[in-house]
């Protein structure tokens, strides 16, 4: 994958997210793979990194999400306590065909998982190298027309009057 | 039964966690559930004297939906909870937070419980389509007008939202075409929510299930075949849309052929 990854653009149907994707090639491809990010509300604590696939009908391969609230592994067979997955997560399919999350681990008392960790753990999980094949060249930017401080805001209720 | 019940409460209270946001926000996710496989988070901050609980604009930022419905019907069951649980609003940065606030410590349980609550009801009631899905309609006219303008071999060659030759009051399917003696049929699925594909999926399925089981001396059943939009499938974010995709195409030997809208010229080839 070409690197670093710059996530710049509005995303088409969420305007006030950032998005980026770019097309992964392999020695195995599953089909017209691409890795995309979006990072919401332009806070780089709120993201998801994914590869899509045409190969898979409903696209998705892998995902990881951080920021966006506790998904529900909703499966008659997972015992209540451990249908709750809180971000950040990945999601992949289990043998059953459902695409599941499963827990990061993240210190959650550190703050959101920055996105330049997640990126670093998202490509040595999932076997994407940079074309250079240099680990050390995994590098994501994420910045708006120019402004390369965007914040990874600690507090999502920061200047909100109530 | 006393250990039944501490195994049911044990579980239930294993469902509250706390992030910590900054020095003065906590976000709670919370054993509330939405009907869109999430956990209800609800964020509560200082202002003053005063505790604020408030969804942290989620509802507003569909956090928990595909998509939020502006229609008459959603809106009067957005405003009778808003009555019922006292919620207050307020914009900010173009977002919506609904909120509560109160000073006394030993209250603030009350409005967590009410703002859960709350969102839990507004996500969930959400998911339901009371008015006609853009996306299905949208995605009808542009697969109507592939296999017009694509496929056809003349003006006749299809026929739209149409139950099979023989049957006036029948189940109609998106597209049939009859050549000599062999009648194909298409169905076209798409949703703005997973429930609503998944709901048109399922449809369709019986449909083509339907149409196999026909015996007419006029004719016998050609290709049964669904075209998806696979571009919709992006945008949602629970799984159950793919997990009934995935049944569906370990079925395909059973006589449905299941294809995504980006592989449509292999259904072409099949009804060229």
């Amino acid at each position: 994958m070409d690197m670093p990854v710059a996530v710049t653009k509005a995303k088409e149907n969420h305007p006030t997210s950032l998005y980026t994707e770019t097309p992964i090639s392999g020695k195995k491809p599953l089909g017209e793979d691409v890795f995309s990010c979006e990072v919401r509300n332009k806070n780089t604590s709120n993201y998801s990194l994914q590869i899509t696939t045409d190969a898979y009908r409903s696209r998705v391969v892998c995902r990881l999400d951080e920021g966006n609230g506790t998904h529900r592994n909703n499966y008659p067979d997972i015992p209540l306590v451990e249908q709750r997955v809180p971000t950040p997560h990945i999601h992949t399919y289990d043998d059953k065909g459902r695409f599941l999350a499963t827990p990061i681990e993240h210190d959650s008392n550190l703050g959101p998982m920055h996105i330049n960790d997640a990126f670093n753990l998202f490509c040595n999980r999932f076997s994407i190298l940079p074309k250079s094949g240099l680990e050390k060249d995994y590098t994501i930017i994420v910045a708006e027309s120019g402004n390369f401080s965007l914040p990874q805001d600690p507090d999502p209720l920061n200047g909100v009057t109530f | 039964m006393k250990e039944v019940f501490e195994e049911i409460i044990s579980a239930f209270q294993g469902l509250w966690s706390v992030k910590y946001h900054g020095e003065t926000t906590i976000e709670i996710s919370t054993p509330i559930a939405t009907t869109t496989d999430m956990f209800v988070s609800v964020f509560v901050t200082r202002r003053g004297r005063d505790f604020v609980v408030t969804d942290g604009a989620w509802l507003y930022e569909e956090v928990y939906n595909d998509v939020i419905h502006t229609d008459t019907k959603h809106e009067k069951i957005l405003q009778y909870y808003k009555e019922k649980f006292d919620i207050l609003e307020t914009q900010s940065g173009n977002r919506t937070y609904y909120y509560k606030k109160v000073e006394a410590l030993n209250l603030l349980p009350n409005l967590v419980f009410d703002i859960a609550n709350f969102i839990g009801a507004i996500a969930s009631t959400n998911d339901i389509a009371f008015s006609a899905d853009k996306a299905i309609f949208g995605f009808k006219r542009k697969a109507t007008e592939f296999l017009k303008k694509e496929v056809a071999r003349n003006a006749e060659d299809f026929e739209f939202d149409k139950p099979l030759p023989n049957q006036k009051n029948g189940v109609r399917f998106s597209a049939v075409q009859r050549r000599g003696n062999v009648v194909s049929v298409v169905n076209f699925v798409s949703g703005s929510t997973s429930t609503n594909f998944v709901n048109s999926l399922c449809r369709s399925k019986a449909n083509i299930e339907i149409a196999r089981e026909q015996r007419d001396a006029d004719f016998s059943i050609g290709l049964c075949a669904i075209l998806y939009d696979d571009n919709i499938l992006n945008h949602f974010s629970s799984g159950m849309a793919q997990e009934y995709l995935d049944h569906l195409r370990r079925k395909e030997d059973e006589g449905y052929s299941v294809f995504p809208w980006v592989q449509r010229n292999s259904l072409q080839r099949l009804l060229a």
